[in-house]
């Protein structure tokens, strides 16, 4: 594995596009930076982040037990309070908007952690920290 | 070599807020405990004693506690709105503000969730507010505006609470980068052994994002819920349509107004004066503006409906707000949130940052008012005259009102020494570009 340290931004997109114009696979290709830095989009092509789905799903889950939890327990009990029909569609929706809001935002959470393989146990026992650097690590895949 | 210069300046100024609390710092502290602990002891005399105690009775059985908890609820909106809502209008001055105002948001959220169950007395049994099956067969209420609190204040808490810790992953790790021994452990598992990977990126830009995404409609739903807990009654003086905005405005204006007045203070003690500059102030304080238009219309609104409803309880309600009673916080609420933030109008007044301080310390003033004036003058004046009566706050109130002052402050005090309070993983990225 080769490790490439930049001291500027603009170094490590070069030698970034460098790495491409070497035809390397992008695969092979990774990084560790101090901050995000969204010129590497036009350089490497990478895969879209799952992690819309995972939140989609959530929210999805979250509106339809927000609303059947609402219907459920009425039914439970049958009774009739405020002259309201027992599915009262427009109080319910608020719970289940709050729902949706909590599932999606707990399942992006689980999902980050999940996705991005944090906490990283190894890293929490010896930190290894490159400063405000910017190190490319070419030919290791298990980064990603 | 400029921007790394720059990097190093402010991890290093950052870093240098968190050392060595001063002798004010401890006074602060000690200052803002006692007030806690007076909160504290007059809640627990009120458990102890019973509800006899606060001076909420027939006919205003909302007083002070539900005052406080609308104040602080509207206290937590700016929070998001800054962090959220600007970050997806990619505001460039949001970055100065984000951290002090997410830690506003998560502590007060927490200090406003106290207030209803304070209020409801036997606070032993306040989980039955939340549906889950029991052993009576009862479920809450769900048509009731106050569940709908419970599960709207409950989402807020939560989300900022996650939007808060994720949003301060890159720094924490940027702490742990910069200390030794016991500290350095804390951090390191505090920041789950954040490296800055490709992958460990492209998730958490996704995952910033959908937080975003998903706290901005929080910012406009929250308050318009607790908006509803008035308008879904038909008490007059409440039951209008215009509440959801009207409190959304009124919410934005004191949290924005809350987090200049902790953002100076933090900006002169610190010297933090080149990340914070008076351009920043300037952005904010304009939200302000704008919000306190929005909140002044909603004042004439309201009286407008009522005196064109030909309704004489709805007429009677605004007439006795202006002229009854509680006149003095009435007219004290119009000076502190459509007067005092229209002179801001004036640029060099609102760059003046001194006077920007007073204003927001006025507006903080305003909108405890204005929830004060609408809960109690429409209780003390509903539709019989034979059930009218005056309601003034108790010592125990007043008591509990200050410790939430304490507890909020004593938390921002604790944030403020251990965790960055200026993001600076943002700010470098807005500094390379």
């Amino acid at each position: 594995m080769d490790k490439i340290v930049c001291e500027t931004k603009e170094l490590f997109l070069e030698k970034l596009r460098d790495l491409v114009r070497r035809e390397i696979p992008e695969k092979e290709i990774s990084y560790i930076i101090p901050y995000p830095v969204h010129e590497i989009d036009e350089i490497l092509e990478t895969e879209p982040s799952k992690l819309s789905v995972i939140s989609f799903g959530g929210g999805f889950v979250g509106a339809v037990f927000g609303f059947l939890l609402a219907v459920y327990t009425v039914y439970s009990w049958p009774i009739i309070s405020g002259g309201k029909p027992m599915i009262s569609t427009p109080a319910y929706v608020i719970i289940a908007f709050a729902c949706t809001i909590l599932f999606s935002a707990l399942c992006s959470l689980a999902g980050f952690l999940f996705l991005s393989k944090l906490p990283d146990i190894r890293q929490i026992a010896s930190p290894e920290d490159y400063d405000n650097k910017f190190v490319i690590l070419v030919g290791q895949e298990e980064l990603e | 070599m400029e921007t790394q210069q720059y990097e190093s300046q402010l991890e290093r100024d950052v870093l240098a807020a968190m050392k060595n609390p001063g002798w004010r710092y401890y006074v602060a502290l000690g200052f803002s405990l006692t007030c806690f602990a007076i909160g504290m002891i007059s809640w627990g005399y009120q458990i102890f004693k019973g509800m006899g105690t606060a001076g909420i009775m027939h006919p205003v059985s909302w007083g002070v506690y539900i005052t406080d908890f609308v104040f602080w609820v509207g206290i937590a909106h700016s929070g998001t709105l800054i962090s959220a809502v600007l970050f997806l209008f990619r505001a460039k001055y949001r970055s100065r503000f984000n951290r002090t105002a997410e830690a506003m948001t998560v502590f007060a959220v927490m200090t406003a969730g106290l207030f209803p169950i304070i209020h409801l007395g036997r606070m032993w049994r306040s989980y039955w507010l939340f549906p889950y099956p029991n052993q009576m067969m009862i479920w809450v209420n769900f048509r009731s505006p106050l569940v709908w609190d419970v599960f709207a204040v409950s989402t807020y808490f939560i989300v900022s609470i996650i939007f808060f810790s994720v949003g301060m992953i890159p720094d924490l790790a940027i702490v742990r980068r910069m200390s030794t021994g016991f500290r350095k452990r804390i951090f390191s598992v505090l920041s789950l052994g954040w490296q800055g990977t490709k992958n460990q990126w492209k998730h958490y830009n996704k995952l910033y994002l959908i937080l975003a995404a998903l706290a901005t409609p929080l910012v406009v739903s929250v308050h318009s819920i607790v908006s509803w807990d008035f308008a879904m009654s038909v008490v007059p003086g409440w039951h209008t349509t215009i509440f959801a905005p009207y409190f959304v405005g009124g919410a934005i204006l004191s949290g924005t107004a809350m987090v200049i007045t902790l953002a100076l203070p933090l900006r002169k003690i610190f010297s933090f004066e080149k990340y914070i500059t008076t351009d920043h102030f300037e952005s904010i304080a304009k939200i302000m503006m704008f919000t306190s238009l929005i909140v002044s219309y909603a004042y004439i609104v309201e009286l407008s409906l009522a005196f064109y409803s030909d309704n004489i309880y709805e007429e009677a309600v605004f007439r006795y707000r202006a002229v009854g009673d509680y006149k003095i916080l009435y007219w004290g609420m119009l000076l502190c949130n459509s007067i005092f933030p229209a002179t801001l109008f004036i640029r060099k007044m609102r760059r003046n940052l001194s006077y920007l301080f007073v204003v927001c310390l006025f507006v903080n003033v305003g909108m405890w008012l204005e929830r004060f004036v609408l809960i109690v003058t429409s209780l003390a004046h509903e539709y019989n005259p034979y059930s009218w009566g005056l309601y003034y706050p108790s010592i125990v109130e007043i008591g509990i009102t200050v410790g939430s002052f304490g507890m909020f402050f004593s938390a921002i005090l604790l944030f403020v020494k251990s965790l960055p309070i200026l993001s600076i993983t943002e700010i470098k990225e807005e500094i390379s570009k």
